[in-house]
């Protein structure tokens, strides 16, 4: 059965300690199969509101709900639908790399076969069955990360929270936790990570919401939030020929500004989405200006949170 | 819970490993499996502390010393013994030297580490990882009492030999050397259920440094008091007496309550691990009850056996008992008082229903009002019992009714004082919040400036003139010294003021019970749609019995 609820969901969710407003007003929701980023600045409130959604912490006002059960009021049923992996590590001394996912996996109540079968897939997902043996102290950063992902994951949860699960890895442990957090979502749980490695969250997420000093700034793709911020787009056209019949074309449209010219090129900003600048470039070639190149510029997650965020801090 | 896709679920057709060929590797592999399946039903921390303690260098450094020092007391013992070893009775003796080897680990390093395995999974972030598991707090703090356990019974393991050698040393009885054993057992276990319950007083480095500090120091203490009582009591060499009944009577006694004490403590330190929005206070109070009703069974046994026997008791008794209730709901009142008024939706689940449900069991529910009247009902029950009581022996032999205006004058001050500053405490977190041991604090307060104040006033009117410094009215808030006034029984205001307390005490009762009203409102709560379908996925029921409703239905 499907379910009809959002598998993480965030309804007018505030948290103050003090004056100091951590998480203010925020509401998004994430679905099955979904790898959601959350990103801010540091001291944006990302991280608080992932401890409330793991039931770490009670909101101020609000709600958070996984697979609709409250993080309030039924937190003993949202622990078992999820798994976190915080931004530390939070090992055990004198304990091995299966001693501590078989301690979790106890934890969470599997027993006999299930357990094994956990610890197995859990091992081999996470690349870690030839560290079995190894001792949790002996292992570098991003086995250690891995380590926490298996520890997050061992109870086969269907949702998962990640805060900064990027954070000082190398770029090879980084593709890779990327491709894990790939398969799981095929796997059809909902993720909710957050990184500062914007390029990161770019290329794994369907959705992202930003946040800073507590509050809600975007939610939705990288390419809705930027038509929500800049609804124009940089297009540049290569001309063959005589510039001048396409730039006088191109000023008397109403949907095109600051028109540049540089050599063959012409750089202009145009008001609209892709289909927009489809429409355009099939006027262009109708009106019969000679159009070598047509391009525009994609806004990265990088300019858009730029665009999106102040920097400001609380 | 599982995921359409997850490579986690169960893999029915795989093929099932193969077991070796030889007999005894498959007896071995069936001895396996069975530990398996009782490694499942264990408790998980138990499991994870039994496979880190035993690795951990503090046990190996323990357990190593304890056998090393055990084989060297022995061999010193016998060499400096001989030849008297071979006629005279020098069990007690040697039982000293291996019993106080035996308390080092037991009585100081067995609780500091249940206490440090708590504080460290606090202070590095485990806890977080385990509290967002399916255990509960009252698994993780007993899972840690486990492993201590069986620390313990690992150190008693090893003078186990020596200990059983002095037996056959002579001079001591097996129930001798079984009560000593036992009732270090209880001490330990004691010491590591508070160990751990002060574990979670703070998440604050900085204070469980302090507290380790303070715990240590305890410990120390109370190791150097216990030996030198225990040994003191095996150096005597005088036989307990075991033929007295009275003396199993108080022995049963006094496990009962230190059984009520492990639960209580263990129920705080789980109540302070549990998530905010959780009832933690429901499960402490029924605990108070049972403990009152203890003290007031055992305490009417005595009481009961002098009337059997026709003597009178002493009224004094009867005043130092209440006393001790007096200062029991002192205590857990200015705990129970300083909960919040709100109670969480998930605890409205489980409210009450029927009138007669309501009516008895509001006040077993979570909140600071609650919680007062609970405190004073409480103590005004052991008090009607107790004024029943003298009235009835008063009746009888002309005992006299001493303990009744005692009785109503600590009730007045306690529902006084709590009141006063629940009230004060209330009007306060209107404004901010107020911790559960800051109000402690504050009621500790109030109860000192009550002596300090009026004694610091009649000190200025009487000054330069000390035979002027005698019990006055002024000292009505004074409750020690009215105490001590109304026990004495000396002639002066002391009666009169007791009746003043009283009715003081029940009017701040009734106004508490006024402003506690919006508490007892509080009605069950719907449980939502999404928990019972999900209570009923964990939980199926059996399918419902077809009932025959005619000849062809099968």
């Amino acid at each position: 059965m499907i379910a009809s609820h959002p598998m993480i969901e965030l309804r007018r969710l505030h948290r103050y300690f003090g004056a100091t407003r951590a998480v203010h007003d925020i509401s998004f929701h994430v679905e099955r199969g979904q790898v959601f980023g959350y990103i801010g600045p540091n001291g944006a409130g990302k991280t608080t509101s992932m401890r409330i959604l793991a039931t770490l912490e009670l909101p101020s006002f609000g709600d958070a709900y996984v697979d609709g059960f409250s993080v309030v009021n039924d937190p003993d049923r949202v622990r078992r639908r999820l798994g976190f992996m915080p931004d530390y590590f939070g090992t055990y001394a004198d304990v091995n790399c299966v001693e501590y996912l078989d301690f979790f996996a106890r934890s969470y109540g599997l027993v006999g076969r299930e357990r094994h079968q956990a610890l197995k897939h859990t091992m081999a997902f996470t690349k870690l069955d030839q560290l079995a043996e190894k001792p949790i102290r002996g292992l570098s950063k991003g086995m250690k990360q891995r380590l926490c992902l298996g520890r997050a994951m061992i109870h086969d949860p269907a949702v998962l929270i990640l805060d900064e699960p990027a954070n000082g890895l190398d770029p090879r442990a980084r593709i890779e936790l990327r491709e894990m957090i790939g398969e799981l979502a095929a796997a059809g749980k909902a993720i909710l990570v957050s990184s500062h490695i914007l390029t990161e969250l770019g290329e794994m997420c369907d959705r992202v919401a930003i946040i800073e000093r507590g509050r809600l700034l975007a939610t939705g793709s990288v390419e809705e939030i930027h038509n929500q911020q800049t609804p124009h787009r940089e297009v540049q056209v290569r001309i063959l020929g005589e510039m001048t019949p396409a730039t006088q074309w191109l000023a008397a449209r109403e949907d095109v500004k600051d028109i540049v010219v540089e050599g063959q090129l012409l750089r202009f900003s145009h008001q609209g989405d892709r289909e927009a600048e489809v429409a355009l470039l099939r006027e262009m070639v109708l009106a019969g200006l000679s159009v070598a190149e047509f391009g525009s510029h994609s806004k990265s997650l990088e300019d858009v949170f730029m665009a999106v965020t102040r920097g400001a801090v609380q | 819970m599982t995921t359409a896709d997850s490579p986690f679920a169960a893999d029915s057709s795989a093929p099932a490993e193969a077991l070796p060929a030889g007999p005894w590797a498959q007896r071995w592999e069936r001895i396996e499996a069975w530990l398996d399946r009782l490694g499942d039903r264990m408790n998980p921390i138990l499991v994870k502390e039994a496979r880190q303690a035993m690795k951990s260098r503090q046990f190996v450094i323990t357990f190593s010393m304890l056998l090393i020092f055990g084989w060297l007391y022995t061999l010193a013992f016998i060499g400096f013994s001989m030849p008297g070893l071979y006629y005279a009775p020098l069990g007690p003796a040697m039982l000293l030297g291996y019993y106080l080897i035996l308390t080092i680990p037991l009585l100081i390093v067995v609780p500091y580490a249940a206490f440090r395995s708590l504080a460290s999974e606090r202070e590095d972030g485990t806890f977080e990882l385990l509290s967002i598991t399916t255990l509960s707090a009252r698994q993780i703090v007993t899972g840690k009492l486990g492993s201590a356990v069986l620390q313990m019974l690992v150190y008693y393991s090893a003078l186990a030999p020596c200990i059983a050698f002095t037996y056959l040393l002579r001079g001591i009885d097996v129930v001798t050397i079984a009560l000593f054993l036992a009732y270090t057992f209880l001490a330990s276990f004691m010491l590591c259920v508070l160990g751990l319950t002060l574990a979670t007083v703070t998440r604050a480095r900085h204070w469980q440094v302090v507290l380790s500090v303070v715990y240590v120091g305890a410990l120390l203490g109370f190791a150097l008091i216990w030996d030198m009582a225990m040994l003191g009591m095996l150096a005597r060499g005088e036989p307990m007496p075991y033929d007295d009944p009275d003396f199993w009577v108080a022995n049963v006694a006094l496990l009962c309550f230190y059984a009520s004490f492990v639960a209580l403590f263990l129920l705080i330190a789980a109540g302070q691990l549990t998530f905010a929005s959780e009832n933690r206070s429901t499960k402490i109070r029924i605990v108070l009850l049972v403990q009152q009703a203890l003290l007031v069974g055992w305490y009417s046994f005595p009481l009961l056996e002098s009337w059997h026997r026709n003597s009178i008791f002493r009224e004094e008794s009867l005043m130092f008992g209440y006393a001790m209730v007096g200062a029991f709901w002192a205590l857990a009142g200015a705990f129970l008082t300083g909960e919040g008024a709100k109670l969480s939706p998930r605890a409205m689940r489980q409210l009450p229903q029927s009138l007669l449900g309501r009516m008895a069991f509001t006040w077993f529910n979570p909140g600071s009002g609650t919680g007062y009247v609970f405190t004073m009902l409480n103590l005004g029950a052991v008090g009607l019992v107790l004024i029943g009581f003298t009235v009835a022996s008063d009746l009888w032999y002309g005992g006299g009714l001493k303990p009744a205006p005692w009785a109503m004058t600590i009730w007045g001050y306690v529902a006084f004082y709590l009141g006063l500053t629940r009230l004060a405490v209330q009007w306060i977190r209107r404004y901010t919040t107020v911790s559960l041991l800051a109000v402690f604090l504050c009621h500790f307060s109030v109860v000192c400036l009550a002596v300090a104040v009026p004694l610091i006033l009649q000190a200025f009117i009487s000054w330069g003139d000390m035979s002027t410094f005698d019990y006055s009215v002024l000292q009505m808030p004074n409750w020690s010294w009215t105490l001590y006034e109304l026990s004495d029984n000396s002639p002066g205001p002391g009666a009169p003021v007791g009746l003043a307390v009283f009715a003081a005490g029940v009017l701040m009762f009734l106004v508490n019970l006024a402003v506690a009203s919006r508490e007892v409102e509080n009605v069950r709560q719907a449980t939502p749609k999404r928990v019972i379908e999900d209570e009923r996925e964990l939980h199926p029921q059996p399918e419902e019995r077809k009932v025959a409703l005619s000849p062809w239905d099968k």
